[in-house]
């Protein structure tokens, strides 16, 4: 264990957190674009292998450590960071910066970490930092959508934590290591814990309900990092995996799908980010080198193109108000320029040859190939139909294109349009030189995306399902509507568990005082003691602390029958 | 000369302050306050040097009169007496700076000097309960504290005195129980000296006398503890107690009746008897149990913020007891730690209550919108620290306790109690995240805003009201940092002899 | 749509299927769709015209709710 004064990189972010408030207020927006930059810089120039390892109690904790695999994440991570900060730096709101960089600071902290309590303690910051960003939006919808979202990153992070401990107390070690497939009931529950965070259906839902309703720029945070953090996490702990291949190739589908139905432009976004995640979870299921690579370098693209879509999607949400595609259309005109940065990212989560998406998606379907999974990759394969169905045709034709509904659009801010542009740069830049992002990747490689099959196969897929989608776009007109999904289980019965848990619970305690207080009279009675006589208590629909004291004849009673039990106890016992 | 009599330093400084405030208040009213704060601070001084002396040198003993055990009374100061002597003199040290001003709110002017001398006669009691090695001595040293807890209690608001009487009467119940217990222990054993009990018992074998007396202790202790389901003074004690008081006895006095099993059940009696021959330990971490999930859920369905306050105190001291009950290592330490932690946070939020009482005159939750983050932003900030702190979200003080008392629970293999720990965080997230949530996100429906654009009220409180909030604040996240220093440096040796 | 779209496409399409049948495919990738020239076109077409058909079915006789559904809670 080499010892010398690491800095873990997410301390840089966390200091820029907690530095923020008391700066200026001038300063925040550019202090926020620094720190992020310095984030960037430190972990492209951190050289491979640097461990910062301390003595606690008993256990060795692994504050950071850097191999190939954590560098390439942390290096996307820090770059988009940087990418929002830029594009938020109009926004003046000091909660919503220092939220930001703490969201990001924790996710580049999960990436160095090489033990689960740090892992840990820096997941749960990720979540609290994120609900901030989406509460930050301050309409009654985001507000109840932003505690359901804490709840379950709250609920998720319980069974993580489960895990670990049982994980701890099994292995004595609490250092990260890959976890061998279908093993002891900790690993599961680390497993479930983790595809919680990464958005894999039936654990979904989450990430549907509170990203459309996050703020503008919160949501481009958003995007990049909770999903990708858990993939993180399961290329290193759990590859080959097959429950994973399943589950990931199911998602592909699923977000797919929904995408296609839903009405609101981030609620596309949205479950796409489900669709792409399902890539890169299939290929960790798939467990090779290429396929590890494949995942890595999907995530490193995915990043990059749904940020800039988010961003893109912000923008005309800021400039006109409105997020539902019934609501928009017709806005080429007015908003050339964000159109066209758009649609560079949406060429590249199509898939289309020169941009970043065809490089590392079509990674992991030939991985899927190779180890002959073909019905896999065929429904890989059509999930990309619809990916470029719905984010690449469906979503601009409907929000730029068609009649224009009237609506006024506001100028957008430069800073958002450099940050897109920024990012456009790179997907393009990754699309023409795939060897700048692969040499980053963690196993060594051979791969050939310009091979004349995959430019064949590419190529037939998006004409003809341009096509496909010409032919029916009729049919793809938006309605004002929404698809229920499997929140509907937690959230239709809202009211009810209300109910339960407040007014049942004081209901069942006074249920419990009658019924103790009656019997406690006859047996006082049978023993010829002289007692008041009990009356019984009205029940209230809901808790009053006046008509509801318990009265000092009841407590007493308890103390009596604590008496009893322990005194039973301890004689039958002993 | 001091280190000998160290141990009988820290009550008699308070009880002697009790008994100066009224004297020489006749001269000069407001000389009542400065005493008290002084008493205090020489206190805390005293304890602290204790514990680094304890921790250098080993246990101190003190006889007092200079009459030798068992006859004599004697006062001992071990690692775990020195630190919980520290831990409640300090904080309360801070509580009584910010109490000056609300003291000056709330509570009448002819009785201020009286209630400080009150509050001078609880810390004499408590610290004396800490640390006395007799039976009996601690005995009198409960109805002390308790009696002067009940003055504090009832010059509150309307419903204070029924409240306090209320307290009264389980409270005496609660000695009476304690005191049934050390007379059959006295008539078994023939001593009331703990250190002489602890040789004395196994010698003497099983004995129903025995079990029916350790059921007794604990239960006494169970009251003063508001172990469930014995708490039923706490809501009403917390709620309408003024909040000086509030302040004082919610990160204190709960924690004394812990002491009081800790040390029966671990030290005196011993753990093999507490959990093979009579599982009163086991016991204990059902009724602990039972007690965080019903405090959470009770907490959850309040509007008050004190009475939530005070529920989810009912939930916390079912921490400690879970911890004192597995009686493992791990569980020790995590329960004398969060002793530490639930003090901290504890203390923070009900200062916290009572700047929104001095500011806005009431502390209802339904009432809360954002205006307060604007016009009180550090009051707020502090209470979110505390929130944060109690669901236990690192690297606070309440992520560390709840630490180790998962790992206390794990190592027992009780999979249900650590079930509990967990459940019972998500459920505190639920109602300390409603508050968060109307403080900074929630804007005042119109009625409200003009209400309080026309009110003038609600800027942030004086200097001497806050600066303690925010000590407490900040000493969450830095006690949660220096953790490791505590329970390596101090903790590991509290536990007790054969761990 | 536009004449010069549809020309494009169309000489697309042909470059793609005279690449497919002159260039051999290696042994790595010899699924069985790759013996089928033109399959993707196929899959293309088809697989969009399915996805939004089963889709929208999904929708309407099932999934579908007005705006409003969650709000009365």
């Amino acid at each position: 264990m080499i010892n010398d004064l690491v800095i873990p990189p997410s301390l840089v972010m966390l200091l820029g957190a907690f530095l923020i408030p008391f700066l200026p207020k001038k300063m925040r927006s550019a202090a926020f674009m620094f720190f992020s930059f310095a984030s960037l810089l430190y972990i492209w120039t951190i050289p491979v292998g640097k461990i910062l390892a301390v003595q606690v109690m008993n256990y060795e904790l692994i504050l950071c450590r850097v191999d190939a695999l954590s560098r390439i994440f942390g290096i996307i991570f820090a770059f988009i960071a940087f990418a929002g900060s830029l594009y938020s730096f109009h926004i003046k709101e000091t909660s919503q910066q220092c939220a930001a960089l703490i969201y990001a600071g924790s996710a580049i902290g999960v990436t160095f970490a090489g033990d689960f309590f740090t892992l840990f303690i820096y997941w749960e910051l990720m979540a609290v930092a994120s609900t901030v960003l989406i509460w930050a939006r301050r309409n009654k919808d985001a507000k109840k959508a932003g505690f359901r979202y804490l709840l379950y990153h709250v609920f998720g992070g319980g069974i993580l934590f489960m895990g670990i401990l049982m994980h701890l107390s099994e292995s004595g070690s609490l250092s990260v290591i890959p976890l061998t497939q279908g093993g002891p009931l900790s690993s599961w529950l680390i497993l479930l814990g983790v595809i919680i965070n990464a958005a894999v259906p039936p654990f979904h839902t989450w990430l549907s309900d509170a990203y459309p309703k996050a703020t503008i720029t919160g949501a481009v945070f958003l995007s990049a990092f909770t999903t990708k953090t858990a993939v993180y996490v399961l290329v290193r702990i759990f590859p080959g995996w097959e429950i994973l291949l399943v589950l990931g190739t199911v998602m592909t589908l699923y977000g797919v799908i929904f995408a296609v139905l839903s009405n609101d432009i981030r609620g596309v976004l949205a479950y796409h980010i489900i669709s792409q995640v399902g890539y890169m979870v299939a290929g960790v299921g798939l467990g090779t080198e290429m396929a590890l690579n494949g995942s890595t370098a999907h995530a490193f693209s995915h990043i990059l193109y749904k940020a800039l879509l988010f961003m893109g999607a912000g923008a005309v949400l800021y400039a006109t108000g409105e997020s539902k595609l019934t609501k928009l259309g017709g806005l080429h005109k007015s908003m050339r320029p964000v159109l066209i940065l758009y649609m560079i990212a949406a060429f590249s989560i199509s898939g289309f040859p020169l941009f970043n998406g065809f490089i590392s998606k079509s990674m992991v379907i030939s991985a899927a190939g190779e180890s002959h999974q073909e019905l896999a990759m065929l429904l890989m394969l059509l999930a990309s139909v619809g990916t470029f169905l719905s984010v690449g045709l469906k979503l601009p034709y409907f929000t730029w294109m068609t009649e224009h509904k009237g609506l006024k659009s506001k100028k957008i801010p430069h800073n958002m349009i450099l940050a897109m542009g920024l990012v456009a740069f790179f997907c393009c830049l990754h699309g023409v030189m795939p060897s700048l992002l692969y040499k980053l990747l963690p196993y060594p490689l051979h791969f050939e995306p310009y091979s004349i099959p995959h430019l064949v196969e590419t190529g037939q897929i998006l004409i003809f399902t341009f096509i496909g989608f010409w032919l029916l776009r009729k049919k793809l007109r938006p309605h004002a509507t929404i698809t229920l999904d499997l929140d509907w289980f937690y959230r239709r019965p809202a009211g009810v568990f209300r109910k339960i848990f407040v007014d049942g619970v004081d209901s069942i305690f006074k249920w419990t005082t009658d019924r103790m207080m009656t019997l406690v009279g006859r047996v006082t009675r049978l023993a010829n003691n002289p007692v008041a006589l009990f009356s019984r208590d009205q029940t209230d629909s809901s808790y009053s602390p006046d008509t509801s004291r318990p009265r000092m004849q009841s407590i007493l009673i308890f103390v009596l029958l604590t008496f009893i039990v322990l005194v039973l106890i301890g004689l039958l016992a002993a | 000369m001091i280190q000998n009599n160290a141990p009988a330093l820290v009550p008699l400084i308070f009880l002697f302050a009790g008994i100066i405030i009224p004297l020489a208040a006749l001269k000069l009213r407001s000389s009542a306050y400065f005493i008290a704060l002084g008493a205090t601070l020489a206190s805390t001084i005293v304890s602290i040097s204790n514990v680094i002396f304890v921790l250098d040198s080993g246990p101190v003993r003190y006889f007092f009169g200079g009459w030798p055990p068992p006859i004599g009374i004697e006062y001992v100061l071990d690692p775990l007496s020195a630190f919980l002597t520290a831990v409640i003199n300090g904080i309360t040290l801070i509580v009584l700076i910010h109490a000056g001003k609300i003291v000056e709110k709330e509570i009448q002017e002819h009785r201020r000097v009286p209630y400080y001398a009150l509050v001078m006669l609880f810390l004499c009691g408590c610290n004396g309960i800490i640390l006395t090695g007799d039976f009996f001595n601690l005995y009198v040293f409960l109805e002390i504290s308790s009696l002067a807890l009940y003055g504090m209690v009832a010059v509150g608001d309307k419903k204070a005195p029924i409240s306090a009487f209320r307290y009264l009467i389980m409270g005496t119940v609660g000695g009476g129980f304690y005191l049934l217990g050390v007379g059959f222990l006295y008539v078994h054993t023939g001593s009331l000296n703990m250190a002489d009990i602890k040789e004395i018992l196994p010698v003497l074998g099983t004995n129903p006398v025995v079990i029916v007396a350790l059921s007794l202790m604990v239960l006494g202790f169970g009251i003063k503890m508001a172990l469930f389901p014995l708490h039923g003074w706490l809501p009403d004690a917390y709620t309408h107690a003024p909040s000086a008081s509030s302040s004082i006895m919610a990160p204190i006095g709960v924690k004394i009746g812990a002491y009081g099993i800790l040390r029966i059940l671990l030290f005196v009696f011993g753990i093999k008897f507490v959990t093979q021959v009579f599982p009163i330990a086991q016991i204990l971490t059902w009724f602990s149990a039972a007690g965080i999930i019903y405090g959470s859920i009770m907490a959850i369905s309040q509007d008050e913020m004190k009475r939530m306050l005070a529920y989810s105190s009912i939930s916390q001291i079912g921490y400690i007891g879970l911890g004192i009950g597995l009686a493992n290592p791990y569980g020790i330490i995590g329960a004398v730690l969060h002793i530490l932690n639930h003090g901290l946070m504890k203390a923070c939020l009900f200062l916290v209550a009572g700047n929104f009482r001095m500011k806005l005159g009431h502390s209802n939750i339904k009432n809360f919108n954002d205006t307060l983050r604007k016009k009180m932003p550090w009051t707020t900030a502090a209470f979110a620290a505390g929130a944060l702190a109690m669901v236990g979200i690192p690297p606070t003080v309440g992520f560390f306790s709840k630490w180790y008392l998962a790992l206390g629970t794990i190592e027992n293999k009780s999979w249900i109690l650590l079930a509990v720990i967990l459940l019972s965080s998500l459920l505190n997230a639920v109602y300390f995240f409603r508050i968060i949530e109307k403080i900074y996100f929630r804007s005042p429906s119109s009625k409200q805003e003009e209400k309080e654009h026309q009110s003038r009220k609600g800027t942030e409180v004086a200097a001497s009201m806050l600066i303690p909030t925010l000590v407490l604040a900040g000493a969450l996240f830095i006690f949660g940092l220096l953790n490791t220093i505590i329970v390596k440096g101090v903790l590991m040796k509290v536990l007790p002899p054969g761990m | 749509m536009k004449k010069w779209i549809v020309l494009i496409l169309f000489l697309l399409t042909l470059l793609s299927l005279y690449a497919e049948l002159s260039f051999s495919v290696d042994a790595g990738h010899g699924h069985w769709w790759n013996k089928i020239p033109g399959f993707f076109i196929f899959f293309g077409l088809l697989g969009c015209i399915l996805l939004i058909l089963f889709a929208k079915a999904l929708g309407k006789y099932w999934l579908i709710r007005d705006e409003n559904y969650y709000d009365d809670k």
